[in-house]
């Protein structure tokens, strides 16, 4: 009953996407289509036709080709989110980032795989099933999330590069999974304009690509402000930021993340990383930021909180999914019930009671949590913060590293597994991309040995990352 | 060597110094050394006592509450109930590690909560305090500012292109093109 259903909604959506510009190449994770592959990363493909999916022909990023997280709204085809909240949304304008692209010349080839609403490390909260890792041939492992189809899409050679959204790690974690290169700017250095917002106090659009100078070419583009985005960085607090210099620098090993957790490969992966930069002439310290242990709290705390807000916009009423339910006094709670997947529920309701009476003021003490993270990560760095003061700074590190992921991907089968014991047990992972986020850091995954690792460096300081990285990985 | 490199962190600033940064350079024999000796257990966060959660109250009556909050039906069965007190519990149990040892989970109403940390310059370093003059001309100036892409112009946005059911009639009004 449920197969057929979904079955049918598939088939109908195939040919209205076509008729958009865009092909469904696989829809509720039932339709199957001999073009598309095992990943299930891309959900829609553009036609060559459709005038709106082509840049300009020229441009610094002419010759180029992307593929965006569905999350990111494109004029062409539709912004569903992974949602069936919003299966049938058409976007009437593009986002700034779409924009930017095109107009260097890049060409939108389709649109990828999520988490619903980018709730999920795994990409397999998704109406149109899980995305497959295209790394691991003859296993289905998960690829991450929640920008696991924009991962897995660039590790297929699909696109020259792709766009994600990394609120708590979305974009590294997928980049460390499927052995690309994953960068997540400074808190509003990218234009979120026309981002299906999950929590807006962390969420950012980051680049995905297999080469590092492709990376930074895009992030050149995008990195501009945006009057339509209240949380874009202003041009005066940009032209203020000052960045590490290129030459000797000092690296952190934040004691924080070594952790019980971490398998051999990946402590193989971080040595081999760490011997390099010595090679390089850099030298390493260790670093104690004792609120990075607080941070996975801090994070669920304020992302369930937000996430409870802004999704209740998701009514039926304007756009977006309709419930049959033809009881007026129940089409809101009829169309939720019906659109929303089980994870974002369970969200929107710990979000909910997070901040009920019933639980307390926990917001306000994530926030402060959240606060004393920054402040340390500051003490740390050498270069000043931007937005804060820097009187208590010990002056000795210009990067941080640590490694991306616990581990390599779980099988879906190992990671369904672990979740059923314990919905807390999907969290683990992010103890290692979280504490950059809530802090705003730039942040880059690199694959070494199988595995990423990702440098941070100041709030602001993002061009470094991109030397860094080529540094370590030509090395 | 090693413990040395790890633990003689220089000396905080400040009272409020909490990060350190040790003073001895790894050299490339410790680093091997460093990275198998754990500094703790992220899976504990994750293990929920009883005692952790023998305070949380959470009760059929909450678990409906929360439902209706949420915009989602109230009436669900026993096992989805089970399931998401389960859930607020371990949830709860989760947010207690953002106190430290000793400290009171916090009550709702007991201080002020009109704060709020966020990575915004206005809310750090302003630009330029706000006056009753600078807000009305930034209203005056509204009108040049309206944005077809924001559907501020009347029919910018087609309400039957959102959802090819929709009413037109059925729509939120528009400011009128200037």
């Amino acid at each position: 009953m449920v197969m057929g259903m979904r079955t049918s909604m598939s088939m109908s959506m195939h040919m209205r996407m076509s008729r958009r510009g865009l092909t469904a190449v696989r829809a509720y994770g039932t339709l199957t289509n001999k073009s598309c592959d095992r990943t299930n990363s891309v959900i829609w493909r553009c036609d060559d036709s459709d005038s709106d999916s082509v840049g300009s022909g020229s441009g610094v990023l002419s010759g180029t080709s992307f593929i965006v997280k569905d999350n990111i709204a494109t004029k062409v085809g539709y912004t569903t989110a992974a949602s069936k909240s919003l299966h049938d949304y058409q976007s009437p304008f593009d986002a700034t980032v779409v924009r930017l692209l095109r107009h260097q010349g890049s060409k939108l080839v389709g649109k990828a795989n999520l988490d619903e609403f980018g709730m999920g490390s795994s990409t397999t909260n998704s109406m149109f099933g899980p995305t497959i890792n295209p790394k691991y041939d003859n296993e289905d492992r998960i690829a991450g999330g929640s920008s696991g189809g924009s991962a897995a899409a660039v590790a297929a050679d699909m696109a020259s590069f792709s766009l994600g959204t990394d609120t708590g790690g979305s974009v590294r974690l997928p980049a460390s999974y499927c052995g690309v290169v994953g960068f997540k700017p400074t808190y509003g250095r990218i234009s979120r304009w026309g981002v299906i917002p999950y929590a807006q106090t962390l969420d950012t659009v980051g680049i995905l690509s297999k080469d590092v100078d492709i990376v930074e070419k895009v992030y050149e583009v995008l990195n501009q402000y945006d009057e339509k985005d209240p949380t874009c960085m202003t041009t005066k607090v940009r032209n203020n930021i000052v960045s590490t210099a290129k030459g000797q620098l000092t690296i952190g090993i934040p004691e924080q993340f070594i952790i019980e957790e971490l398998d051999q490969d990946t402590k193989i992966a971080w040595e081999l990383t760490l011997h390099k930069l010595v090679q390089l002439g850099h030298s390493l310290k260790v670093v104690s930021i004792p609120s990075i242990k607080k941070s996975l709290s801090t994070y669920y705390t304020l992302a369930t909180a937000e996430a409870a807000s802004n999704l209740s916009r998701y009514d039926g009423i304007r756009y977006g999914y309709k419930s049959d339910n033809n009881n007026e006094d129940d089409t809101i709670v009829s169309s939720r019930c019906e659109s929303f997947g089980q994870e974002v529920q369970r969200r929107i309701i710990l979000g909910n009671y997070t901040l009920s009476s019933e639980s307390g003021d926990h917001y306000l003490k994530a926030a402060q949590v959240r606060q004393e993270l920054v402040q340390e990560f500051n003490q740390v760095f050498k270069l000043p913060h931007p937005l804060l003061e820097n009187e208590l700074k010990l002056n000795n590190c210009d990067v941080l590293v640590s490694p991306t992921a616990l581990s390599k991907p779980p099988t879906l089968k190992e990671y369904d597994e672990k979740n059923e014991e314990n919905f807390l047990n999907s969290y683990l992972n992010d103890i290692l991309t979280v504490p950059a986020s809530l802090a705003g850091l730039p942040t880059i995954s690199i694959p070494i040995n199988g595995t990423g690792i990702q440098f941070m460096t100041q709030y602001g300081d993002d061009s470094i990352l991109f030397s860094i990285a080529r540094d370590v990985l030509h090395s | 060597m090693l413990r040395r490199g790890i633990r003689s962190f220089s000396i905080s600033i400040g009272t409020c110094q909490k990060a350190k940064v040790s003073q001895e350079v790894l050299s490339r024999d410790e680093i091997s050394k460093l990275l198998n000796t754990p500094t703790w257990k992220v899976g504990d966060l994750m293990k929920t006592t009883e005692e952790d959660i023998q305070d949380v109250k959470v009760d059929s009556s909450i678990i409906r509450k929360m439902l209706k909050l949420s915009g989602l039906k109230e009436d669900v069965s026993p096992e989805r109930e089970t399931e998401l007190i389960r859930a607020l519990k371990l949830q709860m149990g989760f947010i207690k590690k953002l106190y430290g040892t000793g400290e009171e989970m916090s009550v709702r109403g007991k201080k002020s909560n009109d704060t709020n940390f966020r990575l915004m310059a206005e809310d750090h370093k302003p630009d330029t305090p706000l006056t009753l003059d600078i807000l009305l001309a930034e209203i005056d100036a509204l009108p040049n500012k309206v944005d077809p892409e924001k559907g501020e112009f009347t029919s910018s946005i087609d309400i039957k292109k959102l959802r090819s059911s929709n009413n037109p009639l059925f729509s939120s009004k528009s400011i009128e093109k200037v």
